[in-house]
Parts: C-alpha cells; sequence; structure tokens
C-alpha cells in the first residue's frame, strides 16, 4: 500500500505526477509557468487531465542562473499554499533538495518531497519524518545539484541505482518516515549517460523486486531524445513508449509533462495487464 | 388454483447477446443497460403472474459444444431480477428443423404446473454495414416480420420461418422461437392476451426484441389481441 497526502493507493495503480514548474527556465516548458497565475492555470489543467500529484518546482534540474533557498521558497511556498486551498484532496509534491525549502513547503501543505538530487541534503529526510510527508529517494549518482553527467562509469548502474535508493529509502524509515510513504527513483539521465538510462529502463524490473514503490521521471528527457535522434518538441512518442516500458514493468508513479496522454497510455496498460476493465466491450459480444 | 389456470400461464421472449451477462462489457455501457432494464421488467412482469417454476429454452450452436451461452445468458438475468423459482431447461440445436422444434415445443406445453415459459431468442446480426455479419438488405424485413407475430401472437408464422434464410441473416432465434411458439400454440389454457412490448432496437447491428405476455384475465389493460 502507498499512502500519499490524504490518500492510499493498491498495488495496481498507476499515478500521474505532473510537472508544475515555477521556473522561467526549465528545459520543456522554458517559463511558461513562471506566472502565478499560469502555474495555477497548469493546476487545474493537469488535475482535469487526470493527474493524482502535482510536483511544483522552483529551480530548473540543469545548471543556470543561481537561485539560493530564499529565491527557492519564495517561487514556491505561497504557490503551494494556494494550491492547497484551491484542492485540499489534490497530492502536492515539491521538487527540491533543500532542507530549508521542504521545510517551508511541508509547513504550506505539501504532502511530498521529491528529492530529486539523491539525498544530496541528508536533512530533508528528516523533514520529512517531522512533517509525516512522503519522500522520493532518487539516484543521481552522488552527482552535485543542477551538473551535467561527465564521463560518468558505473560497473553495474543497476547495482549502483539499487544500493543508493534503497540505501536512501532505508535511512528515511529509520529517521521517522513511514514506510509507506517512501518512493524510489532510478534518476533518468541524472549522473547517466543514455546507454545507463536505457538499462536502467531495461532492467526496472530489478527495482520492482526490491519491493519499494517506483517513481520514474522520463517526460520528454535527453536519452529519449538521442535514443531518437529527435529536438525537443518531438519527444512525446517517445516519452509515452518508455512510459508504457516501465509501467509494464511495475513503476507506479509516472513524472509527466504531457498529462493527458500519459493518462491515456497508463489506462492502456492497467487494461492490458487486466487490472481495470476496458470501458465498452461490445466488438465480438453483442 | 384452478385447473383453468394451469399449464402456461406467463411467457417472455429476451435476447441473448453475450454481453448481457454480468461484467462482459467491463465498464457500464448505456446502451446494454437500456437492454438488460427492459429484459429484469419483462421476467418482473412474468413472476407477477406467480407461476411454480419457469421453463427457459436457449439455443446452442453445433460448435458449441456442451456450454449453452443462451441459457447462460438466460440464467443470469433470472438471477439478476430475483427470481426464486425452478427453472427448467431446454437446450434446442440452432439448427433443428422447424418440424422438430414443434414437437419439442408441443412437450413443454403439456406441463401440468402453473409454467412461466422464457425464450432466449434474438434477430438478425446483418442488420447494418457495422453489424457483426455486414449488411444484408434481407434483415430487416425478416425481422419486422418475426416482431409482428411476436407482438400479435401468430405463433404459425413464426413456426413457418425459412430456417435456410435464417442460417444466411444470422438469425440465432429461429428455432428457440419455433420451439416456443408451438408451445404457445397449444399450451395455455388461458389465452396470454397481454403482450407487452419492452425493447425493440438494435444498438450493435443485431435485433434485441423484448416482450412478455401475461394471461388476459388478471391483467386490466392488456395492449394488444392476437388476431
Amino acid at each position: 500500500m502507498l499512502r500519499l497526502g490524504q490518500h492510499s493507493f493498491d498495488d495496481g495503480a498507476l499515478l500521474i505526477m505532473a510537472i508544475v514548474n515555477r521556473t522561467p527556465d526549465s528545459f520543456y516548458d522554458r517559463g511558461a509557468t513562471f506566472g502565478f497565475e499560469q502555474a495555477l492555470e497548469r493546476v487545474a489543467s493537469v488535475v482535469a487531465d487526470g493527474a493524482e500529484i502535482v510536483d511544483i518546482g522552483g529551480v530548473k534540474a540543469a545548471p543556470g542562473e543561481e537561485v539560493d533557498a530564499a529565491e527557492e521558497i519564495r517561487r514556491t511556498v505561497d504557490f503551494v499554499a494556494a494550491v492547497r486551498a484551491l484542492y485540499p484532496d489534490l497530492i502536492i509534491s515539491v521538487d527540491t533538495w533543500r532542507h530549508e525549502v521542504g521545510r517551508a513547503v511541508c509547513q504550506a501543505g505539501a504532502d511530498v518531497l521529491n528529492d530529486a538530487w539523491g539525498g544530496h541534503d541528508p536533512k530533508l529526510a528528516e523533514i520529512a519524518a517531522e512533517f509525516d510527508a512522503a519522500l522520493v529517494c532518487t539516484h543521481a549518482g552522488g552527482a552535485t545539484p543542477r551538473t551535467r553527467p561527465h564521463r560518468v562509469r558505473y560497473d553495474d548502474v543497476m547495482a549502483d541505482v539499487l544500493s543508493r535508493t534503497v540505501g536512501l529509502a532505508e535511512r528515511a524509515v529509520s529517521l521517522g518516515v513511514d514506510r509507506s510513504k517512501v518512493l524510489i527513483d532510478p534518476g533518468h539521465d541524472f549522473g547517466k549517460n543514455t546507454w545507463h538510462s536505457l538499462e536502467v529502463t531495461r532492467r526496472l524490473g530489478e527495482m520492482i523486486d526490491s519491493g519499494w514503490p517506483v517513481l520514474v521521471s522520463l517526460s520528454n528527457k535527453d536519452f529519449i531524445g538521442e535514443a531518437l535522434d529527435v529536438p525537443l518538441d518531438q519527444r512525446l512518442f517517445g516519452t509515452l513508449s518508455v512510459t508504457a516500458v516501465c509501467a509494464w514493468q511495475g513503476a507506479r508513479v509516472f513524472r509527466a509533462h504531457n498529462v493527458a496522454e500519459t493518462r491515456q497510455v497508463l489506462d492502456m496498460v492497467s487494461a492490458v495487464r487486466g487490472n481495470t476493465p476496458p470501458r465498452r466491450a461490445i466488438r465480438g459480444l453483442a | 388454483v384452478s385447473e383453468q389456470r394451469r399449464g402456461i400461464i406467463a411467457a417472455a421472449s429476451l435476447p441473448n447477446p453475450p454481453l448481457l451477462l454480468p461484467g462482459t462489457t467491463g465498464g457500464l455501457v448505456a446502451e446494454v443497460e437500456e437492454l438488460r432494464a427492459a429484459c429484469l421488467a419483462a421476467i418482473s412482469a412474468v413472476l407477477t403472474s406467480e407461476p411454480e417454476s419457469i421453463v427457459l429454452i436457449g439455443g446452442i450452436r453445433p460448435d458449441e459444444g456442451e456450454h449453452c451461452l443462451s441459457l447462460e445468458v438466460g440464467r443470469a438475468l433470472l438471477s439478476q431480477a430475483g427470481c426464486g423459482i425452478r427453472v427448467e431447461e431446454v437446450t434446442v440445436g440452432t439448427d433443428l428443423p422447424p418440424s422438430q422444434c414443434e414437437l419439442v415445443g408441443e412437450g413443454i406445453a403439456e406441463l401440468s404446473e402453473r409454467t412461466a415459459v422464457v425464450v432466449m431468442a434474438d434477430g438478425s446480426a446483418r442488420r447494418s454495414v457495422k453489424a457483426p455479419g455486414y449488411l444484408d438488405e434481407r434483415a430487416v424485413p425478416f425481422d419486422s416480420a418475426v416482431w409482428r407475430a411476436l407482438v400479435t401472437g401468430e405463433w404459425s408464422s413464426l413456426i413457418g420461418l425459412d430456417p435456410d434464410l435464417a442460417e444466411q441473416l444470422m438469425v440465432a432465434g429461429r428455432a428457440p422461437w419455433q420451439v416456443f411458439s408451438a408451445a404457445m400454440l397449444k399450451g395455455p389454457t388461458v389465452p396470454l392476451a397481454a403482450v407487452v412490448p419492452h425493447y425493440n432496437s438494435d444498438p450493435f447491428g443485431v435485433w434485441y426484441p423484448v416482450l412478455s405476455y401475461l394471461s388476459a384475465d388478471p391483467t386490466p389493460g392488456a395492449l394488444s389481441q392476437p388476431s
């Protein structure tokens, strides 16, 4: 059983974590939802499209203009509070590696801390425990936040992913985070070249076998662009393909830009697995 | 109960597509639920006559083996309608010649209990280009003739249905209707004059008629009389 906010989900549930950037410079939307009102419109849109979770971020992942904790708090906290007021049941996640930000957003009503930089700030897990929030434990290969991989090597990338993410998950539980509120994420593209990201996708079942619920963040990433040699605006089919591959292997949460399309893919996978019935089965039965 | 009120005291004709089996459509499909509601209404009407038992007639295709889908649909509908009385099942080969159908039907008519007869039968699966069997222009006229006969109680015209044409038109109900018609022609000691048409449509290119028949005497407001 996975518990997020006020909700509990059984093993068959496939959840969408919609990306809501309060950044002027994120790679996919390039500032489209930096403004408060535009970001609120984005939340309304992704909720209508079927997202269970919104993941609010105040700092782009790639290198760029410095954003300190005070500025990150300024971008996220009031917005989290506004979303909480408008959507009391919506699961709110915040994408941050900083415990100061984690504390402020939890006080404003966040349910999930998405630690996408792999435990860089060890105090973030303590904040999750203190506020009974959920925690995403991501593999970033030990990379410093907002750095690009450069000549990264692993003897066995999945072994490294497993030892780091499961280690972070067990540490979080030892600090008091509710075991049913911890997810692990292989961290596609984070501390990885395209070969690494393809391999962790192919071997995702090893993460599933660990027993921790798995979140994947695939949406429009460079490993898809490089696998297909397509620019940013042509990565949707690749994203949806790899979404289906991960869902089939057992991933539970999908961090996504394109919510309506992702919902349809996940619903289709769920139907193929036999977890949800077809909506309307008439063919050959009339 | 007087002697006059023994034998066949009520009847219904219901279609038997597999999509009426519980859960078969996955999510709820509005057209199917409307059809199911009509079937349940017909069964409820029959049960108001307080039969002691039900004879359930189903058609079985030569390739179906032991498992009769038609009867399975009938059982499911009876169960959903809350029918708690004894059900005697009669399986009819869908290729049974009309003369033999008549013999089977006459046997049903000889039952001495207060009996309701429920026949699982439907019409052509070739009523449109999107129908399972594609469009055959003869399908709609064929079904219309069946409907007229069912509504007016012209049992002999149903016994006269052409088996070859019915097969070409993918009419699953021909033989079951002929058994039913023979029973209805001979069976009721009081004419079943109160005919209620509950449904008459083809949402998926297959014709589904739903009707119930009650004795005229206990039922005010009979809708039509046998000609």
